[in-house]
């Protein structure tokens, strides 16, 4: 039976000495008494509630008395405290004006990228059963290693459902890229929607018991029916002007009626399934014009498979059934194919099928955490230069009875207070990021900062953190001095923590800077690289065109198509084909049978559609045998090198007139020299391109130079006319390329902004110490210059300094950089060398930026009459 | 004349001080005025109260003896000066000055 604890510690804390013990006697007698009147536990009530009352009559009314009071919350020693911060920083308004500066970039770049880390690990979230979400992915296992597909079979839904009842939630849904949409107008033509750069879906009603929506109108129990479809409000507006669009008709992709029976809030900016059209799953066969493939052998990336799982089954009882399930399914597959759960949480992230890096993210991360140790040092470099100035303080301080935990507080205050207002200036700098980001990166690099309490819990984190790096240092050094010597001046430089501790602390900075500018020129000679590679085809003047979005083309329509572009004087060649050799949409793997061999190959083999002008178009070489005849179906096959070495043969010729089996017979006709099918990221595949015209979905135009804006025009005009239920939409094959290293671009501007913002933080605190050295050694100067000194010797005063710590922070930082960086190029199949060039690159950039920052102040110094500077004693 | 001031409060806790002759300490105080004034009263504010009435010179205090119930703790044991008692008397008399104008107490005290 004692009274709380914490309370009586809380009591101790901010009631001052003398008064403890009276106070604390009678609390306890109170307490003892009241246990008798009113029971145990409301006395402990009481015993807090009067606590409390002592807490707010002590803090602050504390008046000057002759008793001694509470270290910490003098009143008296706090408003002095605050004075002579202000007057250090109103005396000292330059270093003041780095320090905020200097924290405020850090703090602010550092939030915008802690922002943008937490964004893309919250993408998703929301859903309530975000936990229990996967996603059932095609897995194949190679020699190589194993490569995930996040497609699966049609049957993947059926087979789950009826074999694994326990499994919670099963639904499957297929993608389609850019639907198009047609709202019938009373008596007019069609209005046409091509929601470009979207994907559009087919879904089991069952994905919206695994996924949250939120209905407007209607919701998804029609969509069992085939042609019903559900819209986000967004769309609704767009189509309709309204969101009370229940029962209205609209048609997809030109080729299917369908009533919209469903209208769901807009996504957030934080998912990575934002299909504004949803058609119910049923609808699928009348939008292909035919069943669906049935079967295990068919894969595609656009059909995917959701579950949500609870206790009755869960991902590990799942991997037990994996063998039994391919066993049954695809029992040729049991030794290849796996058909793995990936949880929801690492989809944003997994990068086979098409996430966003990881290492990407945590390498801006890790430029985050170096932003603001360079923040940090420049304050630790500036405060410790300038505890001389203020040993007499420390020293008057001491003697009039200062302890050594009252100074360090002081010191420790000054620096909140300096960070306090560096934050202010770090949320400007973050609003104007968050702005700069949204214009320059938005669609290119999905991100957008959303709020929520967590970045201002960042902020908090970071601001602490701040403080205590920057601040923990100085205030030890300037509490720990002895007051004899700090009162007779007597106090050194070796004494403030020596210029040892600044020199390795500026070597760091050095060191980082220099590891960002090699990243920064390892991105860009990469990147440089890759783009300007021969990827093995022609890529300039070839225009795209894209067929009607339709699962079987019109061969009528197609040649008419070809007569009128042809007919255009500035078109040279034309060739239909399923895309453009890179190719990163719509990739069909299969694994097929060579010749008589009785089992299927090992290797998987992408399959393209061309027809016989494709590779005089885009100029691919032939190898071995010759192109394929002009035909409408398949019969003869084109194979790339890869594909002939694949089978482990090692004469292309001897492949010419074999059979390749896939689901019939083709015979291989030709050999191509190996060309870049998806982009350098990734290796040449085995390969086959056989005709078939149904299949087409691409128009290749080679132009001649020339007024490529009128082409355009009148190929529109043409295309609209011959097909009025589509939508023209063209593109350079060049143009297409530079798509594809969307994510590379986006990360070197990144890199490019916060490691120049890391560099100029440096660079501030840089120009902050010579500003001092310059104060500090005006007199040296002086007797110098009298002495005969001239100003090269001056410079060099300042200058030799600083070269040697940058040649000792190149050495720390050209091994961590080299494997860093390395280990970021293996993401590339082909990929430039690091050579020594790139880390002179380095050297001599920071060298540079040290020279102007240093000799500013320096020629200033240098330059000043020794009369002047020597005249006041 | 220059007198310090009392507040209403302080009149009271000074006035206890003054009955409780030499045994009046924080808690003992507070339980003396609830019981004989029946109001709510906090243990800090009679603390600040006595911490006032010193400074101005009315109740001196010294320590006295440790205790078990208060944890081996000393009471602080307060003690009216002869400055206090003289403005406890000056009150007093300014009040009687007063009532003794007063007409008719008795209906006052009805109406209210």
């Amino acid at each position: 039976m004692s009274p709380p604890r914490l309370a009586d510690r809380l009591l101790c804390f901010f009631l001052s000495d003398d008064r403890l013990e009276e106070v604390q006697g009678d609390l306890h007698e109170e307490f003892r008494w009241q246990v008798r009147r009113v029971g145990e536990r409301r006395a402990r009530w009481r015993y807090w509630w009067d606590v409390l009352g002592f807490s707010t009559s002590c803090i602050g009314k504390r008046r000057a008395s002759n008793h001694s009071t509470n270290l910490l919350f003098s009143s008296t020693m706090l408003q002095n405290y605050a004075k002579i911060a202000w007057r250090n920083l109103v005396k000292n308004q330059t270093y003041a004006l780095i320090n905020i500066t200097g924290l405020g970039l850090g703090i602010g770049a550092a939030l915008l990228i802690f922002a943008l880390v937490r964004y893309h690990y919250a993408i998703d979230k929301h859903h309530q059963k975000y936990g229990h979400i996967y996603r059932v992915l095609t897995q194949f296992i190679t020699p190589e290693g194993t490569f995930d597909i996040a497609g699966v079979p049609y049957d993947m839904g059926k087979a789950l459902r009826n074999d694994y009842p326990a499994i919670e939630n099963v639904a499957m849904i297929e993608h389609y890229w850019d639907p198009l949409v047609s709202v019938p107008v009373a008596n007019g033509p069609d209005r046409k929607f091509k929601e470009a750069h979207k994907i559009g879906a087919f879904v089991q009603p069952a994905y919206f018991r695994i996924f949250d929506y939120n209905w407007i109108a209607g919701g998804p129990t029609d969509l069992a029916q085939p042609n019903t479809v559900v819209i986000s409000a967004e769309n609704a507006i767009k189509y309709f002007g309204t969101t009370q669009v229940i029962g209205k008709l609209i048609k997809l992709n030109a080729v299917m009626n369908t009533r919209i029976v469903g209208v769901f809030e807009n996504y957030r900016d934080n998912t990575d399934f934002a299909y504004p059209i949803m058609a119910s799953w049923a609808s699928l066969r009348e939008f292909y014009g035919g069943p669906l493939t049935e079967g295990f052998d068919n894969i595609n990336g656009g059909t995917q498979c959701f579950v949500s799982l609870n206790d009755r089954f869960t991902q590990a009882d799942w991997d037990r059934q994996l063998v039994a399930f391919v066993k049954k399914y695809k029992p040729k597959g049991v030794k290849d194919t796996r058909f793995p759960m990936q949880p929801l949480r690492d989809i944003h992230f997994s990068i086979n099928t098409g996430g966003v890096s990881q290492g990407l993210i945590w390498s801006l991360f890790a430029i985050g955490v170096f932003l603001i140790i360079t923040a940090s040092i420049n304050f630790v470099n500036l405060a410790t230069a300038q505890a001389l100035n203020r040993s007499r303080e420390v020293g008057v301080r001491k003697v009039m009875g200062s302890t050594r935990a009252q100074l360090f507080w002081q010191f420790m205050g000054e620096t909140a207070l300096l960070t306090l207002a560096a934050t202010g200036l770090a949320i400007v700098f973050f609003q104007i990021g968050q702005q700069l980001a949204q214009e320059y990166l938005h669609g290119v690099f999905r991100f957008t900062f959303y709020y929520d309490p967590s970045v201002l819990g960042w902020l908090l984190i970071l601001i602490i953190v701040v403080i205590g790096l920057s601040g923990l240092y100085p205030a030890l050094v300037l509490a720990g001095f002895k007051p004899v010597l700090a009162l007779a001046g007597r106090i050194t430089t070796r004494q403030v923590g020596g210029f040892s501790v600044r020199r390795s602390l500026v070597i760091t900075q050095f060191a980082i800077s220099q590891m960002l500018i090699v990243g920064l020129v390892v991105i860009a000679s990469q990147l440089e690289y890759i783009q300007t590679k021969d990827l093995g085809f022609r890529q300039d003047a070839i225009l795209t065109i894209n067929l009607p979005n339709s699962p079987q083309q019109d061969i009528v329509r197609m040649n008419t198509f070809r007569n009128l572009a042809m007919a255009i004087p500035e078109v040279k060649k034309l060739s239909y084909s399923v895309g453009g050799p890179p190719q990163s949409g719509w990739i069909s793997q299969t694994m097929i049978k060579f010749d008589t061999r009785p089992e299927p190959e090992k290797f998987t083999t992408q399959q393209r559609f061309i027809d016989a002008e494709y590779i005089n178009l885009y100029g691919l070489k032939l190898v071995a045998g010759r192109n394929l005849h002009p035909a409408d179906t398949s019969r003869e096959v084109l194979v790339n090198e890869a594909f002939v070495k694949a089978l482990g043969i090692r004469n292309p010729k001897e492949v010419l007139g074999k059979f390749v089996h896939n689901g019939r017979g083709l015979e291989i006709v030709g050999v191509l020299k190996n060309f870049n099918q998806t982009n350098l990221r990734n290796k040449i595949e085995p390969l086959y391109l056989t005709t078939r015209a149904t299949r087409y979905h691409v128009a290749n135009l080679q132009l001649h130079n020339g007024n490529f804006k009128r082409v355009i025009d009148r190929l529109e005009k043409e295309y609209n006319q011959l097909y009025p239920d589509s939508y023209f939409s063209a593109q350079f094959v060049d143009e297409q390329l530079q798509e594809n290293y969307v994510q590379e671009q986006t990360m070197g501007r990144l890199v490019n902004f916060f490691a120049g913002i890391a560099v100029a933080i440096g660079g501030l605190g840089l120009y902050g110490l010579v500003l001092f050295m310059a104060a500090q050694k005006t007199k040296e100067i002086g007797v110098r210059k009298v002495l005969g000194a001239s100003v090269g010797n001056i410079l060099w005063l300042f200058g030799r300094e600083f070269f040697q710590l940058i040649v000792i922070a190149f050495l720390v930082a050209t091994p961590v950089a080299w494997w860093v960086m390395n280990h970021w190029l293996k993401d590339f199949v082909y990929r430039i060398d690091i050579g020594p060039g790139i880390f002179g690159m380095a050297l001599l950039v920071t060298v540079l930026i040290a020279s102007v920052t240093v000799s500013f102040q320096s020629i200033k110094a240098a330059l000043t009459n020794p009369v002047k500077s020597l005249r006041s004693e | 004349m220059k007198r310090t001031y009392l507040g209403e409060f302080e009149e009271i806790v000074l006035l206890t001080v003054a009955v409780m002759e030499g045994s009046a300490y924080g808690v003992a105080i507070t339980h003396e005025i609830i019981e004989q004034t029946g109001r709510s009263v906090r243990l800090n504010q009679i603390h600040s109260a006595l911490e006032r009435l010193e400074d101005k010179g009315m109740v001196k205090s010294e320590m006295g003896e440790p205790t078990a119930e208060r944890g081996g703790r000393r009471k602080r044991l307060f003690t009216v000066t002869a400055y206090g008692r003289r403005t406890l008397q000056e009150i007093q008399e300014v009040r009687v000055s007063f009532w003794s104008r007063l007409l008719n107490p008795l209906k006052l005290t009805t109406s209210l």
